[in-house]
């Protein structure tokens, strides 16, 4: 092989590497907060059976998820100022990337609540308990146990996800890595340090979920048959 | 955690990428006759550099050289798209045979091409709505200027205008939409470029500062001495009798500057 390898080209570039990966830490973890939020609040709101609410939150869903993420991230970024909504770019990414991960979350709770017996839902209301402290105490952590592999999943989809904001310019690890090959030439070099830093980021939150799974919610990540 | 089996695999499937690339020799006009080709480069969203004409195909000031450029060489020409940050790694990894593609010659550059004297010229400036003052560089403390990764604009915003914020985007298009939406305060591109993509909505914008002169050369691989004499040869010909003039005008309005560097 004749390639001559010049990673030094891009080490010199570590400080600009270690902001973009901050803040790409940094949009995954308001995504995952916030994406949520909004699920559970749709979760929540849909056990009220209110039917404009519902079909609201379906039109949501079904938009965002039929539809690409950078498109979605586009229109926040460029399309909203027409309407007189100007947002700069990181924020702009993180509502493009809350809204996409909200929505997607919610169905994978929706599917978690709906998995829960219903026999413990008439349980609670026997019991004389109001419908918030049912949904809060009995339905959602057995749901969020439930689905806590999907949902990890699917959060650490979104980080990686952040790499498509370099194109509304978020200063991320992505825009800053193709900012260093387009300066230093070095392709390969660049690319390859920056799949290196998302499998440390992704490899470190599979940990992270495994340490809450294990620790919180008694179940794995990774789905093993258990013997009762 | 994850099965040891499946580490040996993630490291070996990475692994296997390392030998990929085998090594894109230089070039000689003889390579490029046989196989009865040349692939040029060409920005597709920089008009009128170029562009997506109506039948939706490759056009401009560059895709027309380059077909001057195949029609000399007496082969057929294949126009790919390229933008500012991938340009030089598509010549560089054996994907297009010459970039023509508002290169600017930098000396950085030609330490991974090289390139050809100069078949065109831009003009780099500021551009911004009128109601913003910008009269020296240092109006621009605090301004978001948008400008697209790979081209010296890139460099230029931070050298000469680095108390205002950069907002990089991938290609041209994307730049000067974020000047149009009011995401950018100003934008750092080229004269022509500004004044075509922004017909309609340029009534609210216009220069404040020119920054830098550039010119463009054909960029071929290191090496290629014999595809670049060719090629050196084919643009001070093109100059002299007036085909590269006659280009120039019909997509500039304008005559080829008549001092453009050779060496």
């Amino acid at each position: 092989m004749d390639y001559i390898f010049h990673f030094g080209d891009v080490f010199r570039y570590s400080g600009e590497l270690i902001d973009g990966t901050l803040t790409t830490l940094r949009l995954a973890l308001w995504a995952m907060v916030l994406g949520l939020t909004v699920a559970t609040g749709n979760a929540m709101v849909r056990t009220l059976r209110i039917p404009v609410v519902d079909m609201t939150i379906a039109v949501y869903v079904e938009v965002i998820r039929n539809t690409p993420l950078l498109v979605q991230a586009y229109l926040i970024f460029f399309g909203l100022p027409a309407l007189g909504i100007r947002m700069n770019s990181e924020t702009a990414a993180v509502v493009a990337l809350v809204l996409n991960v909200g929505a997607y979350s919610t169905e994978i709770l929706r599917a978690g609540v709906e998995a829960v017996p219903s026999g413990q839902v008439e349980a609670g209301s026997a019991l004389g308990l109001r419908p918030g402290l049912i949904f809060r105490k009995i339905i959602l952590p057995q749901a969020l146990k439930i689905v806590f592999p999907a949902l990890g999943s699917q959060f650490i989809m979104i980080l990686l996800a952040t790499s498509l904001m370099s194109a509304i310019s978020t200063p991320e690890l992505t825009s800053i890595t193709n900012s260093i090959q387009s300066q230093t030439f070095r392709s390969f070099e660049a690319y390859v340090v920056s799949a290196i830093i998302y499998l440390a980021l992704t490899i470190f939150f599979f940990g992270v979920f495994e340490f809450v799974a294990r620790n919180f919610l008694g179940s794995t990540l990774i789905n093993r048959m258990e013997v009762r | 955690m994850i099965p040891r089996i499946g580490m040996l695999l993630m490291l070996g499937f990475a692994l296997a990428f390392l030998p990929a690339g085998s090594p894109v020799r230089a070039q000689s006009i003889d390579d490029i006759v046989a196989k009865n080709k040349i692939v040029v480069g060409v920005i597709n969203d920089l008009p009128p550099f170029g562009f997506v004409n109506k039948s939706g195909e490759l056009d401009g000031y560059e895709a027309a050289v380059a077909r001057l450029m195949a029609k000399h060489l007496g082969v057929v020409v294949e126009l790919v798209a390229v933008s500012g940050p991938n340009r030089i790694p598509y010549l560089l990894s054996g994907k297009i045979d010459a970039v023509v593609a508002t290169l600017a010659v930098t000396p950085a550059r030609a330490k991974q091409v090289m390139y050809s004297i100069a078949y065109g010229d831009q003009e780099i400036s500021l551009y911004a709505s009128k109601s913003t003052k910008i009269d020296t560089p240092d109006d621009v403390r605090g301004l978001k200027i948008a400008v697209t990764r790979g081209n010296v604009e890139e460099q230029l915003v931070k050298t000469k205008l680095p108390s205002a914020q950069a907002l990089l985007f991938d290609d041209d298009a994307s730049t000067h939409q974020a000047l149009l939406s009011h995401q950018a305060d100003a934008v750092l591109t080229n004269a022509v470029t500004f004044r075509t993509l922004t017909k309609g909505a340029a009534a609210d914008f216009e220069r404040k500062l020119v920054l830098n002169r550039d010119i463009q050369g054909i960029a071929v691989r290191r090496g290629s001495f014999d595809l670049l004499q060719w090629i050196n040869t084919f643009v001070a010909a093109a100059k002299l009798n007036g085909e590269l003039d006659a280009l120039h005008r019909q997509y500039f309005a304008a005559p080829l500057p008549p001092d453009l560097p050779t060496f």
